[in-house]
């Protein structure tokens, strides 16, 4: 069910970011599955997910993709650093990767659009971390100690 | 480390796909997976837009608007025949109208920052076969933009207001000669307009024509705006004024592609 809900909202914001607004919904999206399930198939949802925006866009395929995966590794490489689910790594990881994402492809009115992106993160985060509240983890995994 | 590793790895292994995937972009393949992904994707997309279009249903001030901004179509378009008219009636200049082919394209895509509030600074529209790349894209007779990019079944139009497009017109009353130029977030300006051309507030800007010799380009005619203020300072060599569109974009669902 919890993973239903992030598949939705997924597809939901591919729709909506290559339809209606112009904000990096799907890199939000894609921070919070990191965030929220920690798993390594993330990366395969981040390259279709990347494809379908690079198709519906008319950017060059593979180029969305190729940065989800890269944000992605990023958030992963500062699980042993940080707590993931917490407010403040969302929005400070939403704030770098909109304003990156913008900057590569491009915006309007650029930080009025990293603003709402970190705003629109925090309003998504906060519900779906009480659904994921039986996953919540310490800051340090033995595998990193 | 284990899981470090392991994410590495599937690091790697996903950008080793994403750079196999921008190699294959302009092969029969890469196409042909975005024409398939434009496919599916296609019906949800146009079903938002319209959804989103008609969410506010329009006031009465909204119809009344829509009407004004009707009618100053039609009176632009009727000054230029007048003047056609007039350079017939005079003798000294002829004029080919060129008949249009057109190419009817359904928009797909309109991404703003604030739907309703922001202004597009352009849109997706399905590509049939005739589309090129600096097509113009009109609705009625009003110049809406160009395609800057096709790929598949879709393709990109910049708006005029973007500053990637700028083509010479003139003033529908006082044939003053100046060149468009986008300046992005929907606003338009009129440039490089001699001081001594008289410049109109509520003025209607048509195209002149930058068309080849095959005929592509931007024909003359084409309604870009009407002129809401005007810029003169004496001091300088030019003045300008700014141009506002008489059609609402976020309220279209058809446009049409010129093809000469």
């Amino acid at each position: 069910m919890k993973l239903v809900i992030l598949f939705l909202g997924l597809f939901i914001s591919i729709i909506f970011e290559t339809t209606l607004i112009s904000l990096p919904l799907v890199l939000l999206w894609l921070l919070l599955l990191v965030v929220l399930t920690r798993e390594e198939w993330v990366f395969i949802v981040a390259i279709i997910a990347g494809l379908i925006l690079d198709s519906l866009r008319l950017s060059t395929f593979g180029l969305h993709a190729l940065f989800f995966a890269g944000f992605c590794l990023l958030v992963f490489l500062y699980e042993q650093k940080f707590e993931l689910q917490s407010s403040s790594f969302v929005l400070v990881m939403s704030f770098l990767g909109s304003a990156i994402y913008l900057l590569i492809f491009g915006s309007t009115n650029f930080i009025l659009q990293v603003l709402c992106s970190s705003f629109l993160a925090i309003i998504f985060f906060l519900p779906l971390s009480f659904l994921y509240k039986n996953h919540i983890r310490s800051s340090i995994t033995p595998e990193f100690s | 480390m284990q899981k470090r590793q392991r994410i590495v790895f599937v690091f790697v292994v996903s950008a080793v796909i994403c750079l196999l995937a921008i190699l294959l972009a302009k092969t029969v393949v890469g196409s042909g997976i975005s024409s398939a992904i434009q496919f599916v994707f296609s019906p949800l997309q146009k079903t938002a837009l319209h959804t989103s279009q008609n969410v506010k249903p329009l006031s009465e001030l909204d119809k009344a608007k829509q009407q004004i901004a009707q009618l100053q179509a039609e009176n632009a378009k009727l000054q230029v025949i007048a003047q056609d008219n007039k350079a017939l009636r005079d003798q000294f200049q002829t004029t080919n109208p060129l008949s249009q082919n057109v190419i009817p394209a359904e928009i797909v895509g309109m991404p703003q920052f604030i739907p309703g509030v922001s202004s597009p600074e352009g849109f997706i529209i399905t590509a049939t076969n005739g589309m090129k790349i600096a097509m113009p894209i009109v609705y009625k007779n009003i110049l809406l933009g160009e395609i800057t990019a096709i790929k598949g079944n879709y393709a990109k139009v910049s708006l005029v207001s973007t500053d990637a497009i700028s083509f010479t017109a003139k003033t529908a009353q006082t044939d003053a000669v100046g060149i468009v130029k986008g300046q992005g977030n929907g606003q338009i300006l009129f440039d490089n307009v001699l001081l001594s051309d008289s410049l109109k507030i509520g003025d209607t800007i048509v195209t002149t024509g930058e068309t080849t010799f095959e005929g592509q380009g931007i024909p003359p005619g084409l309604i870009v705006g009407k002129i809401t203020s005007i810029d003169k300072n004496p001091s300088s060599l030019f003045q300008k004024a700014s141009i506002q569109m008489l059609v609402d974009i976020t309220k279209l669902s058809t446009v049409f592609a010129l093809t000469q």
